[in-house]
């Protein structure tokens, strides 16, 4: 068993995907109850509901639409300054969703996007 | 050697990019209105603009973060996002300003209307973002940007009396008009202490990767940078103090001033004002829109780079193609544009004591600087720069509405 600090080790550090891209701020821990009683650290989330929750309900309502990305904590590798996890999160989660929107619905219609 | 390069176009930068039209606006007021009696709100603003971005440019070396990331990881999104709500509307209102001010010059020159110069002026700073990269823009504005060194020449050339320029570096009570006076040192602590500046310098030095080796670079960067940057402003004090002040001008648009440089440079007087002020407010109208988007990405944990293309990050080019849309209404819609920096600047003040304060634990924090945490000195200059950023807040709106007409 390691120790986390869950608010000093995880919580608004910076997540690096595999492909060494940052993909986003871990917004908010996610917690199991096992039968017995006892609290596992089972994922963090990623995503704009998820961190305005933190700020105010009515901001986490607001934004419900929008994505949400869990990613287990099984991922997480190097928890340094920033958090190292295993995944490609352009393939493998929708962490990028908006990212692609933006892009295929606006950014590629204007010219020189990719200079 | 390497160093020493490094050092001089940090300080290139800092002088060819430091006027844009607040530092031009509250600086020709202030002698038209006061001749020297503020210069001392220049050289104070500019010492205290100098720890900040020491401090900010030492984390980054240090911690390898910007001062957005860092601040987010120690104290939480519930805070920052005020933060940084706050900065985002602040910076808006600037870089509006600035695309008024370039307009405005253009009007100078050519009699047509700022209103119809402000889309082509604001479609020429998104192209530019959109696609050149970053390093070529910032060189070039930087080198076009020494011509506002024009007003040092003017102002040196117009013999002033420098035993009164002197006496200008203490603050003491003005005669007469108070409520103005204070209001202008205001604007112009406003305009000195930028919180873009700070956010935009430490963003710039996690780009190019400084280590505990650029420590020294980055102290002379920050110190003579902004000392050197900060002499134009004087200089258009000067001027404004030996040209308009003795003919009873009031500067309440840029107009007003737009033959400042004739009694040096003749005919090419209004050129040199008009290229000044352009070029000033495109430069700065650069910096705050991708500052605007840098402190977004930072906060929200995406890739931000001053040279990556628009395709590879979308977010980024939307923050930053959004703002300056937003910013462009203000001159279409008529707002005069020296009206609106001057409450830019005051508005300004508002957001430093946000941006400053998180700075006092950051940078006594060994987590983030090892060993290269704040000495005494330092920490004696941030926390008096945060007690008179809370002091200018307080006082900001009371000398807004008596001393802004």
């Amino acid at each position: 068993m390691t120790s986390i600090d869950l608010v000093r080790d995880l919580l608004d550090k910076r997540l690096q995907d595999r492909r060494g891209r940052f993909v986003g701020c871990v917004d908010s821990v996610v917690l199991e109850m096992d039968d017995d009683g006892s609290m596992t650290v089972a994922a963090v989330e990623v995503g704009a509901p998820a961190m305005l929750k933190r700020v105010h309900r009515v901001l986490g309502r607001w934004a419900h639409r929008l994505p949400v990305t869990r990613i287990p904590l099984s991922t997480l590798r190097e928890i340094g300054s920033d958090i190292e996890v295993d995944i490609d999160a352009e393939h493998e989660t929708q962490l990028l969703r908006v990212e692609n929107w933006f892009r295929r619905h606006i950014v590629e219609h204007i010219p020189g996007n990719g200079r | 050697m390497k160093t020493l390069i490094k050092v001089s176009l940090g300080i290139l930068t800092s002088v060819g990019g430091y006027l844009e039209a607040g530092s031009i606006g509250t600086a020709l007021q202030a002698g038209a209105r006061f001749r020297f009696g503020l210069l001392w709100a220049i050289a104070f603003g500019t010492i205290c603009l100098a720890f900040v971005s020491e401090m900010s440019g030492r984390l980054a070396a240090i911690s390898k973060h910007t001062v957005v990331t860092a601040i987010r990881r120690r104290f939480g999104i519930r805070f920052q996002i005020w933060q940084l709500g706050l900065q985002s509307v602040v910076d808006v209102f600037v870089l509006a300003s600035e695309i008024g001010g370039a307009a405005y010059a253009l009007q100078l020159l050519t009699g047509i209307s700022f209103r119809l110069w402000a889309l082509p002026v604001a479609l020429l700073i998104w192209g530019l973002l959109w696609r050149a990269t970053f390093g070529a823009i910032e060189h070039s504005v930087a080198i076009l940007g020494l011509v506002t060194l024009c007003f040092v020449v003017a102002a040196y050339r117009l013999h002033p009396e420098w035993r009164l320029v002197e006496r200008g570096f203490l603050p003491h009570r003005p005669p007469s008009m108070i409520p103005q006076y204070i209001y202008l040192a205001v604007a112009i602590l406003g305009a000195t202490i930028s919180p873009y500046l700070v956010t935009f310098y430490s963003s710039g030095a996690v780009e190019e990767k400084w280590t505990r080796n650029d420590l020294g670079a980055n102290r002379l960067t920050a110190g003579f940078g902004f000392a050197f940057g900060s002499t134009i402003s004087m200089a258009v004090v000067v001027v404004a103090a030996l040209v308009l002040a003795p003919r009873g001008v009031v500067v309440d648009s840029f107009d007003k001033a737009a033959h400042v440089l004739d009694a040096v440079f003749g005919r090419w007087g209004l050129p040199l004002f008009v290229a000044s002020l352009a070029i000033g407010c495109v430069g700065a109208a650069l910096e705050l829109a991708l500052d605007l988007a840098y402190i977004s990405a930072q906060c929200l944990g995406w890739n931000w780079s001053e040279n990556q293309r628009p395709k590879d990050e979308a977010r980024f080019a939307m923050i930053y193609t959004i703002a300056i849309v937003i910013a462009v209404l203000p001159s279409l819609a008529g707002l005069d544009p020296l009206q609106l920096t001057m409450f830019s600047m005051v508005l300004t003040v508002f957001a430093l004591p946000f941006a400053v304060g998180p700075l006092v634990a950051l940078m006594n924090d060994r987590d983030y600087l090892k060993t290269h945490t704040n000495g005494w000195i330092s920490n004696i200059a941030v926390t008096t720069v945060l007690a008179i950023a809370f002091a200018l807040a307080l006082i900001a709106i009371p000398a807004q509405l008596m001393g802004g007409q």
